[in-house]
């Protein structure tokens, strides 16, 4: 009290008489202490010179003087206080003895006289008011400090089973398909993604710095990250004329760094408000885009779809591992590598053997692989000696076999197919012996016995067993063949099944050519396939581009082939059948287009010593190819291209041409390109 | 480097340090709270509510503190003294000027406080060094004495004191205005300028209370300890009765347009063995005032101490002597330049024994000629009727205005007015006021004598029944 008096604040002094009261403290005055606090004008204050207090509201906002307290004649005393939303007071400013002039409640004029201090409890609420604000706003400083110096980052995990990240000093564990956040200091922080095995699949310097940019780390690269347009359109007309721009993919990019996210992992609204005049409002928005399987299947389609094979190599590693190094995952694991990372195919693949030593089909892989980098001996002598240690496998010895070429290949395996008869390893090899050597009977008998032994291995052979059946004159039992199994094989082998049975329709004028096909197209059409089918239909939008294009190019200018070949994409040449393949690389091989070339022996379909053989007799360097087991349609194609050789006589042309046309049995892609194959070639 | 240099240089930062540190502390608050909404703009999510409330405060902080009238002209006093008008002094200032080997000084001024002080002020590219010294002073210091005010003050233009003297000035003014603004701010924002002008009040007035003690060594150094000592003395006991008779007693009757003699006046005013109840309170108000951290001026203890631990010089010290009033030209003369710098206009010359008369008397009842209180309707009769319903009187009295006092303090205001009212009343009857400076005003007809303040207690206290009191009225309108 006796500070208030000697500040000269005449408030100060109002406050402590109430606090003094309302402690007991002035209790002997207590009538007096009373007396005072009713009456505020007592501690009036004069008026600040030209500083009366802003009086205005707009729609309910603002600030007015509110109450009519302390009524003495003319005068009250009124709280300057701001309100909202229909005048409700918010925040008392101060207190004033005014005298109401002129206008209506919410417009009132006032005269002002002096001011006076608010009720103690008015200012109780005041001051925790502003206490709340004043801690607001230190809180806000803080908020906005602390975010100059610490970035959230997303931690996105697109792989199919958990993850445990460690970031600097910290740990957390991200589920499939998950996601986490995580408050990082500025700086560069060293990100560890390990699967629970202990196997890291990520490890990544991560730059952290303040903004409004999203960081993410999205592990592997394996989470379909996807930044959109959401456009928001004042009518229905916009609308749909307004399809904004491509959304962006983040697929196989580790951390990115994105600006100007409106909706960041959340649902954006459904409706916004737009200012006036507004037609179109574009926001951004960030997020994973749903799959119905975790995993990163649909970053290493979109990838491989768009060429991006660089990036999508990790992903593919890592889908193999992770599932195990399964076949056809460490197919496309290595047929990507030997494109991107030669160097690092041979070690993929001696990994893959690593987990999976007795794996037939990782060493095929291996074989096909190696043949790139050793000699056949060498690669025989391993075997063999693989082979001479494990004289009870069948697996080794059908390995070593398969690398045995003319007489003592068919020697080789003939007698493995002795010893193991129920090996379908031996018996696909031998379905394939048989056909390249026009022993129809045997290969057919290979077959039927394949069939009925591994159903799924008789899918990689379909063409020889559906070959023998044709060359025997058993086209329907063929078909019936081809229908009856088609739902028990995979995807692809189903594609080729369909190719086959409508090309067998035509061959028999059946009218049902296309009953397989439409399984296999569902409710799209495949254009590319009806092609290889030789059926008409198939609309425009649903051809894939690049290699429609192309089929048309091998299928009716020829002399076109090597330079738009050189020019397919990475990996198109993977998905073109046999015929458009062998075709292909044939006319390259006789041309001496070694770009050409390269770019078609992206499969590990042959090994080079194969692919080697057949190119010796495509230049007319070997008299025949019966030393390489061939599937017809490739053989066919050898004897055609062959056939274009100029230095030929025509004599010698019409034989192969004729041959070629005997070798495709099942009158496949290789009889539509004779027409075109057979004009004269340039050179 | 000599030591007066030496001494100002650190003077010099720490005056420029307050200053920077002022405006360093308002860029600082102003900058933080502008900084908010722009770190959450660049590092965070946009800007939120709070955001834009610090954007606002800090507003506030700036304007609060905006530069107001650093380059407006002030006020430099009333008009120099020209030495066609006191050609003595002139002589004398330069002289006290000369053997402090200060710098001349370039115009002699009258204040009206008893006091001195030294000032530079700018007229254009000119830097005018003016002293001033109280009107008082030339009535009870010698010339000795006044010599010792004067080279105490050139002690502060030799101490440098001058020059940093506006930068203080400056600073505190900023941060009486930023406070003054922020007053009541919702967000505390005058709490961290509070504090700095608490510091800055510490640590200017530690600085210039030794500026003071400086001074003080330098007069004595030119005049000795004894003149020193004396006028310091001479000036703390007089100056708070000074302060109240000019402007309690002496303004109250000059504002009537009336020239009175305002030493005699005062001397009267000293002579008084008791003064009027509410002049002694002021008197002991100013006297009693506890010296604090912020005050510019030493404790008077400290200062004479300085001057003489032993208190040897305090014997000769307490003879007010005849001052020197020559100086001016006499006393007389010395109140015709006062006058004629202090008030506007033609005055009436009236001399004290006079002024209750011809001067208060005619204002009194002319003050109550009119309104609820018209001598011509109510008379001393109603004295105590008006007494017993004051809150109707002071309700009547207010005119519908608003009221800013309590019941007590509106009961003595209309206590006070009718102690007016009952002395115009008694005025109308005869009755003769008498004013000596220091005292109550009192009336007397004939051989009676009425202090109405007095009639006025004892009527309130009982001392006086209403009868008695109303016997009394029945006396005074049997005119004389």
């Amino acid at each position: 009290m006796r500070a208030a008096v000697e500040r000269g604040d005449p408030f100060a002094v109002y406050r402590a008489l109430a606090l003094g009261r309302l402690t007991g403290r002035l209790r002997q005055h207590r009538d007096t202490v009373k007396a005072l606090l009713g009456n505020r004008r007592l501690f009036a204050r004069p008026m600040k010179q030209g500083s009366g207090p802003f009086l205005g509201t707009f729609n309910g906002f603002g600030a007015t003087l509110m109450g009519a307290a302390e009524k003495d004649g003319t005068t009250q005393i009124a709280t300057h206080v701001a309100v909202a939303v229909f005048f409700i007071p918010l925040f008392p400013f101060g207190a004033y003895v005014v005298s109401p002039a002129g206008g209506g409640a919410m417009h009132r004029s006032w005269r002002l006289f002096a001011r006076v201090p608010l009720t103690f409890g008015t200012w109780l609420w005041q001051r925790t008011l502003s206490l709340g604000a004043l801690a607001a706003v230190l809180y806000a400083g803080y908020g906005a400090f602390h975010a100059t110096q610490h970035h959230v980052l997303h931690v996105l995990n697109g792989l199919n089973e958990p993850v445990n990240v460690t970031l600097g000093n910290s740990t957390m564990h991200v589920p499939p398909g998950g996601r986490q956040v995580i408050d990082l200091p500025v700086g560069t922080v060293r990100g560890i993604a390990k699967l629970d095995s202990g196997a890291e699949v990520d490890d990544q310097q991560i730059s952290v710095r303040s903004g409004s940019q999203k960081l993410v780390w999205n592990v592997a690269g394996a989470a379909p990250l996807m930044l959109g347009e959401i456009r928001y359109t004042s009518d229905r007309a916009t609308a749909s004329n307004d399809q904004g721009a491509e959304p962006t993919i983040y697929c196989g990019q580790r951390v990115v760094s994105i600006a100007n996210v409106d909706f960041a992992f959340a649902d954006p609204p459904k409706s916004i408000s737009m200012p006036k005049g507004s037609n179109v409002i574009v926001r951004h928005h960030l997020a994973v885009v749903p799959v119905e399987r975790k995993g990163p299947d649909l970053c290493i389609g979109y990838l491989m779809s768009t060429g991006k094979l660089t990036e999508v190599l990790p992903l593919l590693e890592l889908a193999a591992r992770s599932s195990g190094w399964d076949p056809a995952r460490t197919w496309t694991l290595l047929v990507v590598a030997r494109v991107v990372a030669p160097d690092r195919a041979i070690p993929l693949a001696e990994a893959a053997l690593r987990e999976k030593p007795d794996s037939i089909a990782h060493h095929r892989m291996y074989q096909a692989l190696s043949s790139f980098r050793m000699s056949v001996a060498d690669l025989q002598a391993r075997y063999r000696a693989r082979a001479d240690g494990a004289p009870s496998s069948a697996g080794a010895q059908y390995l070593y076999a398969r690398l045995l070429r003319g007489p003592a290949g068919v020697e080789a395996v003939q007698a493995g197919v002795a010893r193991f008869p129920d090996s379908p390893d031996f018996l696909r090899y031998l379905l394939a012996v048989e056909v390249t050597r026009g022993r129809w009977k045997q290969a057919q008998e290979a077959w039927e016995r394949l069939s009925r032994l591994a159903p799924d291995e008789a899918g990689d052979v379909l063409d020889d067993g559906i070959t023998s059946l044709v060359a025997l004159g058993r086209v329907p039992e063929a078909r019936r063949q081809l229908f009856e199994r088609f739902p028990k094989w995979q995807r692809h082998v189903q594609a080729r099944a369909a190719v086959l049975d409508a090309r067998l329709a035509s061959l028999s004028h059946a009218s049902d050519g296309d009953r397989l096909v439409k399984k296999v197209e569902g409710d799209s059409t495949d254009a590319v396939m009806r092609v290889r089918a030789g059926l008409s239909g198939g609309g425009e939008g649903s051809v894939e581009k690049p290699i429609a294009d192309y089929q048309r190019i091998v299928l009716t200018a020829p002399e076109k082939v090597p330079a738009a070949a050189s020019a397919l994409p990475p990996m198109a040449s993977v998905g073109l059948s046999e015929a458009e393949w062998a075709l292909s690389w044939c006319e390259c091989v006789r041309l001496g287009e070694q770009a050409c070339r390269q770019s078609l022996e992206r499969s590990l379909h042959y090994s080079a010593y194969d692919l080697e053989a057949l190119a010796r007799f495509v230049r007319g360097d070997a008299p025949s190819i019966e030393v390489i087991a061939l599937e017809p349609t490739v053989r066919a194609a050898a004897l055609l291209v062959r056939s274009r050789s100029p230095s030929l006589a025509s004599g010698e042309r019409d034989r192969l041409v004729a041959e070629a046309r005997q070798a495709d049995w099942v009158h496949d892609q290789i009889i539509d390109a004779i027409p075109a194959w057979t004009r004269p070639a340039a050179r | 480097m000599d030591s007066t240099r030496r001494t100002l240089i650190p003077k010099a930062f720490l005056a420029l340090g307050l200053w920077v540190g002022f405006w360093g502390l308002s860029l600082v608050i102003a900058g933080a709270l502008f900084w908010v909404p722009f770190a959450q703009g660049t590092s965070g999510d946009g800007v939120d509510p709070l955001g834009w409330l610090a954007v606002a405060a800090g507003a506030g902080v700036l304007w609060a503190v905006r530069p107001r009238g650093w380059f407006t002209k002030k006020e430099s006093g009333w008009a120099a003294l020209s030495p066609e008008e006191a050609p003595r002094l002139h002589a004398f200032v330069q002289e006290v000027a000369s053997r402090c080997g200060a710098a001349r000084a370039d115009e002699i001024g009258l204040e009206g406080g008893a006091g001195a002080s030294i000032g530079i002020e700018r007229r254009g590219l000119r830097r005018i060094r003016r002293v001033n010294i109280g009107f008082p002073l030339f009535a009870f210091l010698d010339r000795e004495e006044l010599s010792a005010v004067l080279a105490h003050e050139f002690g502060h233009h030799q101490g440098g004191d001058l020059l940093l003297g506006p930068w203080v000035y400056r600073t505190r003014a900023s941060l009486a205005q930023a406070v003054d603004s922020l007053e009541g701010s919702a967000f505390f924002l005058d709490v961290p300028f509070r504090a700095y002008g608490r510091m800055f009040l510490d640590v200017s007035g530690s600085v210039s209370r030794g500026q003071e003690l400086a001074a003080d060594a330098r007069s004595v150094s030119a005049y000795g300890r004894r003149a020193a000592w004396s006028a310091l003395e001479k000036i703390h006991r007089l100056a708070p009765r000074w302060s109240v008779y000019l402007h309690a007693v002496a303004i109250s009757v000059i504002e009537h347009g009336c020239r009175v003699p305002l030493l005699e006046g005062f001397r009267m005013f000293l002579a008084r063995q008791t003064l009027r109840e509410d002049l002694q309170r002021r008197v002991e108000e100013i006297e009693a005032r506890a010296p604090t951290p912020a005050d510019t001026h030493p404790p008077l203890g400290e200062r004479l101490a300085a001057i003489d631990v032993h208190g040897r010089a305090l014997a000769a010290s307490r003879d007010d002597g005849s001052g020197c009033l020559d100086l001016l030209g006499g006393e007389q003369g010395a109140e015709t330049l006062f006058y004629a710098r202090a008030t506007r206009g033609k005055l009436r010359e009236v001399g004290w024994a006079d002024v209750g008369r011809d001067v208060l008397a005619p204002a009194e009842v002319e003050r109550f000629a009119e309104g609820p209180l018209a001598l011509e309707r109510v008379g001393p009769r109603e004295l105590p009727r008006l007494l017993a319903d004051w809150s109707s009187l002071a309700q009547s009295l207010s005119g519908g205005g608003p009221s800013f006092l309590s019941p007590a303090a509106e009961r003595t205001r209309v206590h006070h007015l009718l102690e007016r009212w009952l002395t115009a009343a008694l005025i109308k009857r005869d009755f003769v006021p008498t004013l000596e400076p220091g005292a109550a005003m009192t009336l007397s007809r004939g051989s009676e004598t009425v202090d109405p303040a007095v009639v006025l207690l004892a009527l309130i206290e009982g001392r006086l029944s209403a009868s008695e009191y109303l016997a009394r009225c029945q006396r005074w309108d049997v005119r004389g």
